[in-house]
């Protein structure tokens, strides 16, 4: 399209910013070559930031003269007109949503409710694109490679859906310690240095890794499936709790995770239950944590159980209830292939490798029984009601294959599998304009539960009266109340913060030994926890920059020097007013991951804060210029060396908004503790602190840290506290970058340039409450950015 | 290296692949075909976090250059390779410090930054053109994690196999009668769905607006891709896998054992490549954010390479970038000790090894090193230093590669001509 806005933007351009930004320029911008078609998409995204600097006053820099008043609105005036007249035509035609595909993770679930499975697919699907929310349409790639893994992963579903194998038998087993080959071999063995010790009830673990002696050797899970597993343990030697584990580990895929983890006290036996999928060929085995060593320093490698003092944790026994099934084959095949009977083989053969028990009686009428077993998953998936004959490609492709002499069952599962790789299923599409019933219904459910809708959604559609404002806003009550919508929550924080990230890197083992998988897990709820407490109670998105409480468990509370909090469990802790926690930004979570596992960088930290939290990512540095050439030798401390990169005009601009933010969260380690001096490998003095009650040698603490600094408006704090308060001033920009994430989140688009007035409408809606999350939610889902395409 | 004993060899029972070649002559559609000459292959090897350049690069260009640190790792192969300094690809400032590792292969500017997509890679280029003339048509592997450097034309990642064990499997190990079976009947299934797929997408394609037309498009596309993939992998499973004397190797399990994860790897090429397995195979060796096993070594593999210009930082990523240069010169020596036609497996593969951050210090993406060895007729055992601070463009190697190939191909990337030394 050819623009003629270029004309009316010239005379700001040649009064104000030709002078730095023409041919020889050392930026990324030069007006004397810049194109004008905007339907370019690198183009129109820099007219937009070009718009952007001179209306906000970015630009032209402080030092350099005002441009005239008139000439500026004129001139930014033409500008905004010429990008939004594009932009909305753009939308006009396609909508502002072009094609989204269904997430790895949106695949998994609906598959999971679909066929009422509870594996893991997402793996079995190629990565999404790592850049900003992974349901965003415009980076959504489609390739071969997803084509074939989608058929594999149907696949996968549906065997584990129609699953003809062994029947497991569902039965309670207990384990007591003092039975497991590992124990009795370790206690029995009289060469062996014991750091076990055998009571009357069960057996006592000490510091010290023992998880190879303690695996419960009778039990290994033939079936992926749901299980209880139970445990009973005390503390010894302890005024105080320690910290009970369960875990999974799996030999073949060389990993271990924690089920669950719960605070022990001393005197009498805490018994503990976790609910859980365990997959096939798992082994359990549980743990200790927290527990002290002697306070002369000595451990039970030392000393040896008769007489060591340290603390430790008596188990009983684990218990295993499972695999919980109510019937065999499993309900989902009886749902997947309706009218079907399955009958049990009296032999399992010989050459049975995949230990099929059960066939399925072949029906009389398998016509009707696939036609009937297509139209019910198409219905689900396709999520709307079917049109006429629409089935039919698919129960041909099963009756052809019969017909060539497939059994029943493996026939009908190709009609399945194909339903699973269809368009209609994969895809969000449609005409522009307002989003149909069901696609709406569409929209609301893969926001909130990540999946298809229920019946609910379905009905209300049909009705068409989904649309309708009470109704839709009863609807986000009832989904947002959902146990699923725990996957909306987990997805979405992780993918905003980019928690996700949690384990890019691990830290240095030395520097932080406190380390271990209870914090990480611990951390990671505070992050969702935070996010569910002010979403259940429509709490200002100013707690985003600071609140006056914290979601935390014992486990936490310790981490952040926060007293008298007993228990793992999290729950909502009053933070005293002068504590340097509260809000997202100094939750450990997030620290750790704007931090390398080793050293913490201001500019790393002070960009994540600018670009997830106020929405205003920086630019990269400009091609020309490269990077500072870090120096860490003598005495030049990162502090140091930004401040002479600040002093470059062309690095200055930006990074006066990058660093502040960084600056003031120095005081925060790779791991979220909260520090006054840096922990050094090997220069500095040894900590006074005590790990596990004895001296730390791991590291040392060396030069004091600096978290002050002046924010771009001139105004100066000493550290994290006052910075908080300063950026308080911009709560408005923190709420409406939570808004526009989550517009982008649900919708499947960037905030357009024409999107801005709508996002400005909602965030008008939403001040009175002082931005409430909750409300914020209803104001986007009543807004037309989510009711059209 | 001669005197590791780690060193553990992989003889193919057949010696040279001279055996193979007349079948494969039959279905191979390039030019070579009338007379009994071995096609050309492509390695490309990627360090994620650069190789320190001082240690790197000799003083002065030319085929009596000085042998530096890194070189000394080299020198028994130094006719059979070229040194480049001087190389990059144009404009790969990103996201953030290492978006440039998705762009090595496919020279996409700007990479991870608002409006991004990535282009297709050299090694799929290679392998589109070349289509089925071996089993597989290209192979992406990683020491660590799923993440390749392989996109294909709509910028989707190809995951990477990590685990040589599987690897071997899928190249050399028979499967039972009825396993082959099932994966024949799994393959024509997916024939048939594709089919009918196809015609659902037509029908869609009616109701929906012209932009989620021209992406169903894309959809219907790659439809038709996997299609012809399941028809040619059906072809292949009725052929027998080659087989080598060499055992199969086991994963490593350990996460940071980086240099054992590489070596595995680096002795699995020669297998492939002297098995006509495949021609086109690119491994990303993840830096990471961990301590690597290299003996001296305690600090992070990544705060590594950001080392401040600290001595002691400097030494120990030198331990490490020692070891990634002996791995990769076992690679070469393997190649090169065995023999194909009246040459070596050298003569017919062009190896690239290198980085896509030049100095990762600072992130800085120009001025890579680029060690390019093998291949038919090169001007090889020299240094070649190209302008510093208007850098050659590393596409225009990528591009004299594809030809090399026997590909028809006047651009690939950011090029502008071949390069010629």
């Amino acid at each position: 399209m050819k623009t003629d806005f270029l004309t009316e933007v010239q005379p700001l351009i040649d009064a104000s910013c030709i002078d730095c930004h023409d041919a020889s320029t050392d930026t990324a911008l030069d007006f004397s070559n810049l194109p004008t078609d905007l339907s370019d998409e690198a183009t129109f995204s820099k007219w937009v930031r070009v718009f952007d600097r001179a209306r906000n006053g970015e630009m032209p820099p402080e030092d350099y003269d005002r441009p005239d008043d008139d000439v500026l609105q004129n001139s930014t005036q033409a500008l905004g007109r010429a990008l939004w007249n594009y932009n909305k035509k753009e939308q006009t035609k396609n909508g502002r949503v072009v094609l989204r595909r269904l997430t790895r993770t949106e695949y998994e679930y609906s598959l999971r409710d679909a066929l009422d499975i509870e594996s893991e697919i997402a793996t079995l699907l190629p990565a999404e694109n790592s850049s900003g929310m992974d349901t965003v349409a415009d980076k959504q790639g489609i390739s071969p490679l997803h084509i074939q893994s989608y058929l594999r992963a149907a696949e996968f579903a549906l065997n584990d859906a129609i699953n003809m194998g062994k029947k497991p038998v569902q039965k309670t087993e207990r384990f007591p310690l003092k039975e497991f080959e590992g124990v009795r071999k370790h206690l029995d063995n009289e060469n062996e240095h014991p750091i076990l010790e055998e009571t009357d009830d069960g057996v006592i673990m000490y510091q010290g890794d023992a998880s190879y002696l303690v695996k419960v050797d009778k039990f290994r899970t033939e079936h992926t499936g749901r299980y209880r597993i139970r445990a009973s343990a005390r503390a010894v030697n302890s005024d105080e709790a320690v910290v009970l584990t369960l875990n999974a580990g799996d030999y073949k895929r060389g990993f271990q995770r924690v089920l669950g983890f719960w605070d022990v006290g001393p005197d009498e036996f805490t018994k503990v239950e976790v609910t859980t999928v365990l997959n096939s060929n798992e082994y359990l085995f549980p743990g200790g944590l927290d527990l002290d060593v002697q306070p002369d320093g000595k451990t039970i490698w030392n000393i040896g159980p008769e007489d060591y003092t340290g603390s430790g944790i008596e188990i009983q026994y684990v218990e295993v209830e499972g695999p919980l099934v109510e019937q065999w084959p499993p309900a989902s095949a009886a749902k997947l292939l309706p009218g079907v009977e399955f009958k049990e083989r009296e032999h399992l053969g010989w050459k049975n490798h995949k230990h099929i028990q059960f066939d399925v009686v072949p029906p009389e009428n398998p016509a009707e029984i696939i036609e009937a077993s297509v139209a019910r998953l198409a219905t689900l998936v396709f999520r709307r009601p079917l049109k006429k004959n629409e089935t039919k490609p698919f129960v041909e492709l099963a009756q052809r294959a019969h017909e060539d002499g497939l059994p029943f069952e493996e026939a009908a599962k190709i009609a399945l599998r194909s339903v699973l790789c269809s368009p209609e299923f994969l895809f969000h599409a449609g005409k522009p304009g307002k989003l149909k019933p069901h696609a709406l219904a569409s929209r609301l459910s893969y926001f909130f539960w990540k999946s298809i809708p229920d019946q609910e959604l379905i009905e209300l559609a049909d009705k068409g009266k989904l649309s309708q404002p009470e109704v839709l806003r009863e609807q986000v009550e009832r989904m947002l109340k959902d146990p699923n919508a725990e996957r909306f929550r987990h997805d979405f924080v992780s993918q905003w913060l980019q928690t996700k990230d949690i384990d890019a890197t691990e830290p240095d083992k030395k520097l932080y030994p406190e380390y271990d998988p209870i914090l990480r897990l611990s951390m990671l709820s505070e992050s969702e926890a935070f996010f569910t407490e002010l979403l259940e109670n429509d709490l200002s998105a100013e707690n985003i920059i600071d609140s006056n409480f914290a979601m935390i468990n014992r486990r936490l509370a310790e981490h952040y020097g926060i007293d008298q909090v007993q228990g793992q469990e999290i729950r909502k802790v009053e933070l005293e007013a002068d504590h340097p926690r509260g809000g997202v930004m100094t939750q450990a979570a997030v620290l750790k991951v704007t931090a390398n596992g080793t050293v913490t960088s201001p500019v790393r930290r002070g960009a994540w804060v600018l670009t997830h939290l106020l929405g205003q990512p920086p630019s990269p540095p400009p091609p020309s210029i490269g990077s500072i050439e870090p120096d860490t030798r003598g005495t030049t401390t990162i502090r140091e060396e930004l401040a002479a990169h600040r002093n470059e005009e062309s690095c200055a601009l930006c990074h006066k908004e990058i660093d502040p933010p960084g600056f003031a969260l120095e005081s925060f380690d790779v791991i979220g503790g909260f520090r006054e001096k840096y922990r050094s490998a090997e220069k500095g003095e040894t900590p006074k602190a005590k790990l596990l009650g004895r001296n730390i040698w791991e590291y040392k603490v060396g030069l004091p840290v600096d978290a002050t600094g002046n924010t771009p408006e001139g105004d100066s704090f000493d550290g994290i506290r006052a910075y908080k308060k300063l950026l308080l001033k911009q709560n408005d920009q923190v709420a409406r970058n939570v808004a526009e994430q989550l517009i982008i989140y649900s919708t499947g688009a960037e905030i357009e340039f024409a999107d801005r007035i709508q996002v400005d409408k909602i965030m008008s809606k939403c001040k009175e409450s002082n931005y409430g999350l909750r409300t914020i939610i209803h104001e986007i889902v009543q807004s037309p950015l989510f009711l059209n395409k | 290296m001669k005197n590791n004993p780690m060193h553990r060899r992989m003889f193919l029972r057949t010696t040279g692949v001279a055996l193979a070649l007349p079948a494969l002559e039959a279905m191979n559609p390039i030019a070579y075909a009338a007379e009994l000459k071995a096609p050309q292959r492509m390695v490309t090897v990627c360090t994620t976090l650069g190789l320190h350049a001082p240690n790197l690069f000799p003083e002065n260009p030319g085929a009596d250059y000085q042998v530096t640190p890194y070189l000394e790792h080299l020198k028994g192969f130094r006719d059979d390779f070229t040194i480049f300094s001087g190389l990059s690809h144009p404009d790969q400032t990103g996201k953030d410090g290492h978006s440039s590792e998705m762009t090595w292969l496919t020279a996409a500017m700007n990479p991870g930054l608002s409006g991004f997509r990535n282009s297709i890679s050299l090694d799929q280029y290679a392998a589109e053109k070349l289509g089925y003339v071996t089993r597989f048509p290209s192979l992406s592997l990683s020491t660590n994690g799923s993440n390749s450097q392989s996109y294909t034309r709509g910028g989707v990642m190809i995951p990477a196999e990590h685990s040589p064990a599987k690897l071997f499997a899928k190249m050399f190990l028979q499967g039972k009668p009825d396993e082959v079976k099932r994966q024949r009947q799994l393959l024509n299934e997916g024939r048939s769905i594709l089919d009918a797929l196809g015609g659902q997408t037509k029908s869609l394609k009616r109701k929906v607006s012209p932009g989620d037309k021209q992406r169903l498009d894309q959809y219907f596309e790659s439809i038709r891709q996997a299609e012809n993939h399941f028809a040619e992998a059906d072809a292949w499973t009725q052929k027998e896998k080659p087989k080598v004397d060499a055992e199969q190797p086991s994963d490593i399990e350990k996460d940071n054992d980086l240099i054992g994860r590489m070596n595995l790897l680096m002795d699995l090429v020669p297998l492939i490549v002297q098995t006509d397995s495949s021609r086109v195979i690119s491994v990303v060796v993840h830096g990471r954010g961990d301590v690597p096993n290299v003996e001296g070594v305690t600090i992070d593999h990544h705060n590594l390479s950001h080392h401040g210009q600290d001595e002691t930082k400097i030494a120990q990523l030198m331990r490490i970038e020692n070891q990634l240069f002996r791995s990769f010169s076992r690679l070469i020596e393997q190649l090169k000790e065995k023999k194909e036609g009246n040459g070596t497996l050298l003569d017919n593969t062009m190896v690239l090894f290198g980085s896509n951050l030049g100095n990762a210090n600072a992130h800085d993406w120009r001025n890579l090193p680029i060690i390019f060895a093998g291949g038919n007729d090169f001007q090889h055992g020299q240094y070649v230093a190209y302008d510093k601070e208007n850098n050659q463009r590393l596409s225009n190697l990528y591009l004299t590669m594809l030809q090399k190939m026997g590909i028809e191909a006047d651009n690939f990337g950011t090029s502008n001509a071949t390069l010629t030394w």
